[in-house]
């Protein structure tokens, strides 16, 4: 419900606020109509948004529409108050920022747009958009990994994607399948730069001092806590266990907790199974090395005959799942609901909208003064179906089988009349009374 | 940073070079004599057709008038006379200067494609150089404009269906082609329909193309949002605009044809009068534009003024697949000039019905369509009939019967000519 503050005052200018007193008038109770919450549209600048792609520390990542361009994005919505409660939140949302602007590669992600809310104390981070996580695509299968020639194409991705980093003197850190994102087209992006490091532009080795990456994936030296280290090393053995993770399902290195964990690390005893072969696991090896002076370079993995051979398509790969919420295996755009919104084509009430199981709100119907509206009729009726075909179709076709189809066509008809736009303002206003309300 | 920035700039120029798209003229020599063979010029190639070769040297030259910008208005598009031969052609100029880099390497992509392309259904480029900091890019003259420029001047209520029909014709060939070489053109519209002086169709506005192939694979379907469409959209096929896992392939430019038919017999590309996201919303929701005649528009409407009515649109009411028409034959007794008031033909409408099929599945294949029964009424080369259709326009040339050295009254006519073009609109 806090998504529906003050947003949609936007829409209204000071003359429709005033036209709109008038219009609202007290409602009996009898008269208030039970609705599911409807999807309201909301832009941030130019971008509307859409639904929740996922959650982390910092904040939401939400789907975006560019409503010029009309490519999906994807949003980083970052909370000022949430950023002070994390250790050196605020400064590595800035660090990310500074790094991402001026990073360009089809394996890194990319920045597209920063908006800042001074108001709400809040920013957004567009980003291009992915349709999945590789962790999500690992968690969706019952074998928890990738067939090989599956996984050779990630990994390729990944050091090539790795290769330009380092190249930009930026060492990520934090290197692992759940900051490893999928497009459409099955390409892959390093994200999350949130703890990477830019090395000094004139530093003479890439010495870093501090890691913040996630336990599983550090390598030796950082277990052990030594005070510096090579940071693209870091990123190599990372890389390392991410392989080792997307072929083997497996770890190369567990324990019950953080301490366990790292002294086992620290330790650096893991064996590869067998499965992997001898040309995987030399190269699983090449890239845990426990030295990090003896790990393998990005070249050396680049030379690598495993990388370098070409794996044929044994099994079947892993799909992109469905989408989880919306069980919609294409991943299609979510912002569809809310354009529907912004376009005024949910103001009669959808069937659709009955049968789903969101939480009930209270909304207040209203008239417009000389309007009749028909569904006092309905009053009373449990099930309210409102006057699905109020306006029939001129041409008498019928519209197909999706209720919302044959509105959007009925709409459509009338998109260069100019009686739309009083339908709008009602559809506007209407939006206004609910929020008032709550 | 900048540095950066510079260095890969003038790598991608470079590399650019490495096309072997640029003569010497790139190279600092600015001005060279003339001469008739030009090694380095793609045009040097033996030529199939009767243009000739051009030679990349900017001072062969000579400027005439703007008929158009571009690229956010990073092009201009200018009437030029080709000294050797006197030949009028049109020149693209580009500021590389003003580029990103993301720009640069789009542009590349577009020349490539030119290089690979020949077809007498496509515009060809006749030579690439880079002058000073612009990129040229020479093309024929098309003398009639683009069929978007003839429905700004002349046709504003929409072309007679055959008139249509030898356009459509022309782009299908052309997209048929296209589609054989495994790429998918993904900006087609009036706009990038060219007709020369002799009745030829041409398709231009190659830049947004995009291939199929991947690792030497011609993949099924792919999933690249076109960047710099913003003009485009309303012409993009739903599977195009919705960008998920289920990508589009070389049936979502047999839509845009589709949507390109209605454009040309409208007078206006349908959605055009609403907001991007609202035309988004209409496609995915399986709205289908349509020819507005009297089998799509009520005869209340047809008998009222003409004016901003629902017609304006060009969307009918619904897929009319299967469910009863008004009738055929019977237009609306008060003809009272309602420009909708017309009858295409079954074919015509069954054409674009074939054309806008939601599920791409659907969709003919250009092959498939350049045999459907709506070009039987084609009897004539399009170079005969073309010009007789499109009368009373008549092509930008006809100064030249002015006579061969009368410059000054010639361009005047023509500069008159031309000031007839929507200039905005040419974007090529």
């Amino acid at each position: 419900m806090s998504d529906c503050d003050l947003p949609h005052l936007e829409y209204l200018n000071d003359n429709e606020l005033m036209e709109m007193d008038t219009f609202i008038h007290r409602i009996d109770s009898t008269e208030v109509i039970y609705q599911p919450r409807r999807k309201r549209a909301k832009m941030i600048g130019k971008y509307l948004m859409g639904d929740l792609l996922g959650e982390g520390s910092y904040g939401k990542v939400k789907e975006m529409l560019d409503s010029e361009t009309l490519c999906r994005r994807a949003v980083k919505i970052l909370k000022k108050k949430k950023l002070r409660r994390i250790p050196n939140g605020e400064a590595n949302v800035k660090k990310e920022i500074q790094l991402l602007r001026r990073l360009q590669h089809k394996n890194v992600i990319q920045l597209v747009d920063v908006l800042y809310n001074e108001e709400k104390q809040k920013m957004y981070m567009v980003m291009e958009y992915c349709v999945c996580g590789m962790q999500e695509m690992l968690d969706s299968v019952p074998e928890k990994r990738f067939p090989v020639f599956q996984a050779h194409g990630y990994f390729c991705q990944l050091i090539d994607g790795l290769e330009y980093l380092h190249s930009q003197g930026i060492v990520h850190k934090d290197i692992k399948p759940g900051n490893l994102l999928l497009t459409t087209d099955g390409s892959l992006k390093i994200s999350d730069l949130g703890v990477a490091e830019a090395l000094h532009p004139f530093a003479e080795d890439d010495t870093c001092r501090t890691s913040q990456g996630s336990p599983a994936f550090q390598p030796p030296e950082i277990a052990n806590g030594l005070d510096t280290f090579s940071g693209f090393k870091v990123d190599i053995w990372s890389a390392g266990v991410t392989l080792y993770n997307i072929t083997t399902s497996l770890y190369p290195f567990e324990g019950d907790n953080i301490y366990k964990l790292f002294e086992n690390i620290g330790k650096g005893d893991y064996t590869v199974p067998e499965e992997c072969g001898p040309l995987l696991s030399d190269l699983l090896r090449g890239m845990l090395e426990y030295d990090p002076a003896k790990r393998f370079s990005i070249q050396n993995i680049r030379q690598h005959n495993w990388v370098r051979k070409k794996h044929p398509p044994s099994e079947r790969p892993v799909p992109i799942p469905a989408c989880a919420e919306s069980r919609d295996q294409w991943r299609s755009m979510t912002v569809v609901p809310y354009l529907e919104d912004l376009h005024g084509y949910t103001e009669d009430d959808d069937d659709e909208l009955y049968d789903g199981e969101d939480e009930i709100i209270y909304t207040q119907d209203f008239t417009v003064p000389g309007q009749v509206v028909e569904e006092y009729q309905d009053q009373g009726n449990a099930d309210h179906s409102p006057a699905v075909a109020k306006p029939v179709c001129v041409n008498g076709t019928e519209g197909g089988s999706l209720n919302s189809k044959s509105k959007a066509e009925r709409r459509s008809s009338s998109s260069s009349n100019p009686s739309r736009k009083g339908v709008s303002t009602a559809s506007k206003i209407r939006k206004l009374s609910t929020c008032k309300q709550q | 940073m900048s540095f950066l920035r510079w260095v890969t700039e003038k790598l991608s120029v470079e590399s650019l070079r490495d096309l072997e798209l640029f003569g010497e003229q790139a190279q600092g020599l600015s001005h060279r004599k003339p001469h008739e063979e030009s090694q380095e010029s793609l045009t040097s190639l033996p030529r199939r057709d009767t243009m000739g070769s051009y030679l990349p040297d900017s001072s062969s030259y000579e400027l005439l008038t703007v008929i158009g910008k571009g690229l956010d208005d990073l092009m201009t598009v200018n009437l030029a006379r080709y000294k050797p031969t006197g030949e009028h052609v049109a020149i693209r100029r580009i500021d590389l200067e003003s580029c990103t880099n993301d720009m640069v390497t789009y542009l590349q992509g577009e020349l490539h494609v030119s290089k690979l392309f020949h077809h007498p259904s496509i515009l060809p480029y006749k030579s690439i150089f880079i002058a000073e900091n612009e990129l040229w890019v020479i093309t024929p003259f098309m003398a009639y404009g683009s069929a978007r420029d003839l429905i700004c001047t002349h046709f504003s209520d929409g072309m007679s269906e055959l008139t249509i029909a030898y356009i459509l014709l022309g782009m299908l060939k052309a997209l048929e082609y296209i589609h054989h070489m495994g790429y998918v053109h993904r900006s087609v519209k009036a706009s990038h329909v060219l007709i020369s002086s002799d009745g030829q169709v041409c398709m231009s506005g190659l830049r947004s193309i995009f291939s199929l192939i991947r690792n030497g694979q011609r993949a099924k379907m792919v999933h690249d949002f076109p960047q710099y469409s913003v003009k485009v959209l309303p012409w993009l096929s739903p599977e195009v605009l919705q960008q998920n896992l289920q990508g589009y392939d070389f049936r979502s430019d047999i839509y845009s044809l589709g949507i390109t038919a209605c454009e040309l017999a409208n007078g206006h590309v349908p959605f055009k009068d609403m907001p991007a996201t609202q035309m988004l919303l209409e496609k995915l929701n399986g709205t289908v534009p349509c020819l507005l005649d009297t089998t799509t528009i009520p005869p209340e409407e047809l008998s009222l003024k003409p004016s901003r009515s629902a017609a304006d649109s060009g969307i009918c009411e619904g897929p009319r697949a299967g469910g009863p028409r008004h009738s055929n034959g019977d237009p609306s007794s008060s003809s009272g000039g309602h420009p909708y008031n017309r009858t295409f033909s079954p074919q015509f409408h069954s054409f674009v019905e074939l054309c806008l099929q939601r599920d791409p599945e659907n969709r003919p294949s250009a092959t498939t369509l350049i045999g459907h029964p709506f070009f039987k009424q084609i009897k004539r080369r399009p170079s005969e009939a073309l010009p007789e259709l499109l009368q009373p326009v008549s092509p930008i040339t006809c100064f030249e019967s002015s006579g061969p050295q009368d410059s000054v009254s010639g361009l005047a006519s023509l500069e008159s000519g031309l000031s007839h073009l929507d200039v905005e609109d040419w974007d090529f």
